[in-house]
């Protein structure tokens, strides 16, 4: 083969290795969401009462302990479930009984769930149900989502918030933004 | 299929031969060329991190000033980091497949094998992280994807989302982190596993030629400089990223998170690997049986454990009382029964009046002796030439010559030099043709280079001074490659031909002169 032959398929060469690297480092382009979403996510990091009440200890118990460790109370580790359930606009996205986190079931109930949803406007029930009415939540937001918004409806604890969107609130009735 | 595979990579990379020349052919250096894309990202990376912000607000923004602000340097510096990034996985890919499509997975080489699966993960982990460093839409969506990736396994309490809720939500530290792993954890690792990868590889090829390293880095500064790189809008968590122009190469993964869940990406990236590790245990690959050390004709002259590519000779302490120190031991375990040990024995030496002629160490399965037997029965006719070559190459017995005596080796190295003086001298072949794999792309690694060295005199046991190198050729063509063998076996013949009238004029002029 001549010289400028293998010189041509030299460069033929590294020029495909150039147009391989292009056609895969920077796209095809790839979306997230389909054409015209937003997305809600529901983030939930909620500690839910004990399985069983605390109890006060009797003198008499308190005596049977080490004297470093009297304390007034005792409380069993364990934590209860919670139901966990999302409607918006009338549709249930989520329904379901979560477990505690830890090995003896003592930590918080840990969730985030996405779902992606036509921009629009939108008004969403959370239900959190625990052991007792005392202790469950019911919270109605009402929000406009807008293309490519995340809108967070985020459970800490007790505080429940609507974050990234302008929204309201109708437990609170105040204009919940981040 | 295989066999069918290994022939279409084999036109392939003639291809490629062509322009590059067998010694040049980019086939024949993936794995250096990967090291060599590597270390490219990595001096570039060098360069990137001096000016590189780790906080929340200065990641993006120093980024940003490095590509525009110093485009002709940063900019640059930043396009060839991750062009070279990408190469790095072409290269590695190709790699892949062709060790897969040649079979080098087999045998002693499962633990090559194995140790170079979890480099994959290193590499892809490699760019993960070097998405996040730039904190744009790109690298909020690898944050968040990789984040619920994690979140599939049961590692976290917390889930690690939840850090990617809001922009307050991201600690400020995070930066330091993803950089620590990203300059300082991913290279220590990677360095490590390419340390387990060439484990048990004697003389591994770590770099390529110069030739091939300045023609990647032209051509990832020719594309920096047509094609430079740049951000996608800063990160914000109030938006969703998109559309993206993902990089396929390190992201191909993350979408299918969207389409699934965390937990079936994770069960289809183990699941890939684990069938990947399991190669070796594939059937098929008829192996021969490791090479064996016959004591009465080995002197622990350790040629043999210097040559063997795979070191699995190890010279020991003598055993059988002889007045000889050590004596050659197979590990079984580590030989692929190349038979290049059988080449460097001295004791191999056809010249030898045993019958059956023993050696120090050789192949149970192609014995010397069968090797000397099949070239002391030549054609019929003056002119015949001994044509000896590795049954990896190009197929000998494609040449039908009813004055060519073939005899394909496991390995061309298996060839004891003295055999070609036997085979001239006592025989009485014209000519010995050696057929080897192509240049620098011998199946068995060295077997190619220590024949070269052995009949060039540079290393022993080397062809006896006295024998005429006019009639000893050597043709280096990868299989499918007939049609050239067939042109060397003619221009060979043509040649010893004329050495043969040169000489009979010679034979002549002295008669007449006596």
């Amino acid at each position: 083969m001549t010289k400028p032959a293998q010189i041509g398929i030299q460069i033929l060469s590294w020029a495909l290795l150039g147009a391989l690297v292009l056609a895969f480092a920077d796209g095809p382009a790839f979306d997230p969401l389909p054409g015209d979403h937003g997305r809600l996510t529901l983030a939930i990091a909620h500690l839910s009462e004990r399985l069983e009440p605390c109890r006060q200890l009797s003198e008499a118990e308190r005596m049977e302990l080490p004297p470093t460790r009297r304390v007034t109370e005792v409380c069993e580790r364990a934590r209860t479930p919670v139901k966990v359930v999302l409607i918006v606009n009338e549709r249930m996205l989520l329904a379901r009984e979560f477990e505690p986190s830890g090995f003896h079931d003592d930590g918080r109930i840990y969730l985030v769930e996405r779902w992606p949803l036509p921009a629009g406007h939108y008004r969403a029930e959370l239900t959190l149900t625990g052991r007792t009415a005392e202790t469950s939540r019911h919270e109605i937001f009402e929000f406009s989502l807008p293309h490519r918004a995340n809108a967070v409806v985020d459970v800490e604890d007790h505080e429940i918030r609507l974050l990234n969107v302008i929204g309201r609130n109708e437990e609170h009735t105040k204009d919940q933004t981040s | 299929m295989t066999g069918a595979m290994a022939r279409g990579l084999a036109r392939l990379e003639s291809w490629f031969s062509s322009g590059f020349l067998d010694r040049f052919n980019p086939f024949h250096f993936l794995g250096a060329l990967t090291v060599c894309f590597l270390w490219i990202a990595l001096v570039t990376g060098i360069y990137l991190f001096i000016f590189y912000r780790t906080s929340l607000q200065g990641a993006y923004a120093s980024v940003e000033a490095l590509t525009h602000q110093q485009w002709f340097a940063g900019g640059i510096m930043r396009s060839v980091h991750r062009y070279a990034s990408d190469a790095a996985v072409i290269c590695l890919v190709a790699h892949l497949l062709r060790e897969m499509t040649r079979g080098r997975f087999r045998g002693p080489r499962w633990f090559s094998w194995l140790t170079g699966t979890p480099l994959i993960w290193i590499v892809v982990i490699f760019g993960i992280t070097g998405y996040w460093m730039v904190w744009d839409e790109m690298g909020q969506y690898v944050a968040q994807s990789t984040a619920t990736l994690l979140d599939a396994l049961p590692i976290f309490t917390e889930p690690m989302t939840r850090n990617f809720l809001t922009d307050s939500a991201i600690g400020g530290r995070l930066f330091t982190l993803i950089a620590f792993i990203h300059l300082v954890g991913l290279p220590i690792v990677i360095v490590l596993g390419i340390w387990f990868h060439l484990m048990r590889v004697r003389y591994p090829r770590i770099n390529p030629p110069r030739r091939l390293v300045a023609g990647s880095v032209l051509t990832l500064l020719v594309l920096s400089v047509f094609v430079p790189v740049t951000s996608h809008p800063p990160a914000d968590m109030t938006q969703v990223p998109g559309p993206l122009e993902l990089d396929w190469f390190y992201l191909a993964l993350l979408p299918l998170i969207e389409a699934s869940s965390g937990g079936v990406v994770w069960m289809l990236a183990a699941g890939g690997t684990l069938l990947l590790a399991a190669f070796p245990l594939l059937p098929g690959g008829d192996r021969r049986k490791p090479a064996e050390v016959y004591l009465p004709d080995c002197s622990g002259c350790s040629y043999c454990a210097e040559d063997c590519p795979y070191g699995a000779i190890d010279m020991v302490p003598r055993t059988d009382g002889r007045n000889f120190e050590l004596e050659a031991r197979v590990n079984p375990d580590l030989c692929v029964a190349c038979g290049i040990c059988a080449g460097s024995c001295p004791s191999s030496s056809p010249f030898r009046q045993r019958t059956p002629l023993t050696t120090g160490i050789e192949l149970p399965d192609w014995r010397v002796d069968e090797l000397r037997a099949r070239l002391s029965d030549p054609p019929a006719g003056r002119g015949v030439i001994a044509l000896i070559g590795c049954e990896h190459a190009v197929e000998l017995a494609r040449v039908d010559d009813d004055r060519v005596l073939a005899v394909s080796l496991p390995c061309i190295g298996m060839l004891p030099a003295s055999t070609i003086d036997h085979a001239m001298r006592r025989i009485g072949y014209a000519g010995v043709l050696l057929s080897g794999c192509a240049d620098c792309d011998c199946y068995h690694r060295l077997g190619d280079r220590w024949m070269h060295e052995r009949i060039d005199w540079q290393r022993p046991p080397a062809l006896r001074r006295s024998v005429s190198r006019e009639r000893v050729e050597v043709c280096n063509l990868k299989p499918g490659r007939h049609a050239e063998l067939k042109a060397a076996v003619a221009e060979f013949r043509a040649r010893i031909e004329a050495l043969r009238d040169d000489e009979d004029e010679l034979d002549r002029n002295t008669e007449r002169c006596a």
